[in-house]
């Protein structure tokens, strides 16, 4: 236990870890961003499939949360506002959770529209272990906030 | 975390997403095929709601290609009787049956499309998407969807293609 502590308190004080999570979910929300904007149709099935935002809603969320994805996963790889960008992404990654968690507990399953991982054989289907994977996405992303120093990073540069 | 940095990263964040939605909207706007913001009101003129006795009646005069929007495992259950299957997700299997289909979707008939009731969803989708792809005429979906005509005593086929 002692050992998990040390290796977390690392990871928070800022080392290599924290900049390979840093770097991880950056390029996995550019990938996630680019494949949602370049076919906003298909986010908007996705997000109609959760059947939680309103009509109206649906193609104002389906057009702009890639570009959020797509921005703050630049500005999370170049280390640029890492604190307001990781936050944004694990508020985004919450409502994530919650809204597949919901569709989990309505007993409904359907593709998630999460990260266009399903090229790669990975399964997007909603579920619980869909819930359990993004809730560890989250978990990186509040490490990735909380961390006190980012290195290689434009932040640290400044300072 | 002091308080003036905390706010000052909610100020960001706030920038960032507003540039986010700018650019968002911009690029869009400016895309020649621009997504559209009007959801699937442009298409609900062209969308007709109705009961399971009006789908009964087309489905007595085999005026109406019946779709089943939901996913293959639901379908191979249990589905209306000569209906066909194209699922909205995942994209590339539902791309796939379009094609399959598109020959038919041609053809002179209306399309009648049900899903798993009222809110399941899928039968807009799918409509929303016909239209995306250039069907222009008006599309049916069963309101209730598929429970309404089982419990109707409607013809339904299941796995073992009883009825």
């Amino acid at each position: 236990m002692g050992k998990v502590n040390t290796i977390m308190s690392d990871i928070l004080q800022g080392n290599r870890v924290t900049l390979l999570l840093r770097v991880i979910m950056g390029l996995l929300f550019i990938y996630s961003g680019i494949f949602k904007a370049v076919n906003p149709e298909n986010f908007s099935i996705a997000i109609h499939n959760y059947d939680i935002l309103g009509e109206a809603m649906v193609p104002y969320t389906a057009l702009i949360i890639p570009w959020i994805e797509m921005i703050t996963g630049v500005l999370l790889v170049i280390g640029w506002k890492i604190k307001p960008a990781s936050l944004i992404l694990t508020l985004l990654m919450m409502v994530f959770t919650a809204a597949i968690a919901l569709n989990v507990i309505r007993g409904r399953s359907f593709d998630c529209g999460c990260f266009e991982l399903n090229i790669f054989g990975i399964s997007e289907t909603v579920s619980i272990s869909l819930v359990i994977r993004d809730l560890l996405f989250t978990g990186i992303l509040l490490l990735v906030f909380a961390a006190k120093n980012y290195p290689f990073s434009i932040d640290c540069w400044k300072e | 975390m002091m308080i003036a940095e905390m706010k000052k990263i909610i100020k960001d964040s706030l920038f960032i997403i507003l540039i986010s939605a700018a650019l968002a909207m911009a690029v869009n706007y400016f895309h020649p095929s621009g997504f559209s913001l009007i959801s699937k009101r442009d298409a609900a003129g062209k969308i007709a709601f109705i009961s399971g006795i009006e789908a009964k009646i087309k489905f007595d005069r085999k005026s109406a290609v019946f779709i089943d929007s939901r996913d293959g495992t639901e379908f191979i259950n249990r589905h209306i009787e000569g209906a066909i299957n194209i699922p909205v997700s995942p994209e590339s299997i539902s791309n796939k049956k379009i094609k399959e289909h598109l020959g038919l979707l041609k053809e002179p008939v209306e399309l009648l499309i049900y899903c798993n009731g009222e809110s399941c969803g899928t039968s807009r989708d799918l409509a929303k998407k016909l239209f995306s792809i250039g069907y222009s005429r008006h599309i049916y979906i069963l309101k209730k969807g598929f429970p309404e005509w089982e419990s109707l005593g409607y013809p339904v086929k299941n796995r073992d293609g009883l009825k």
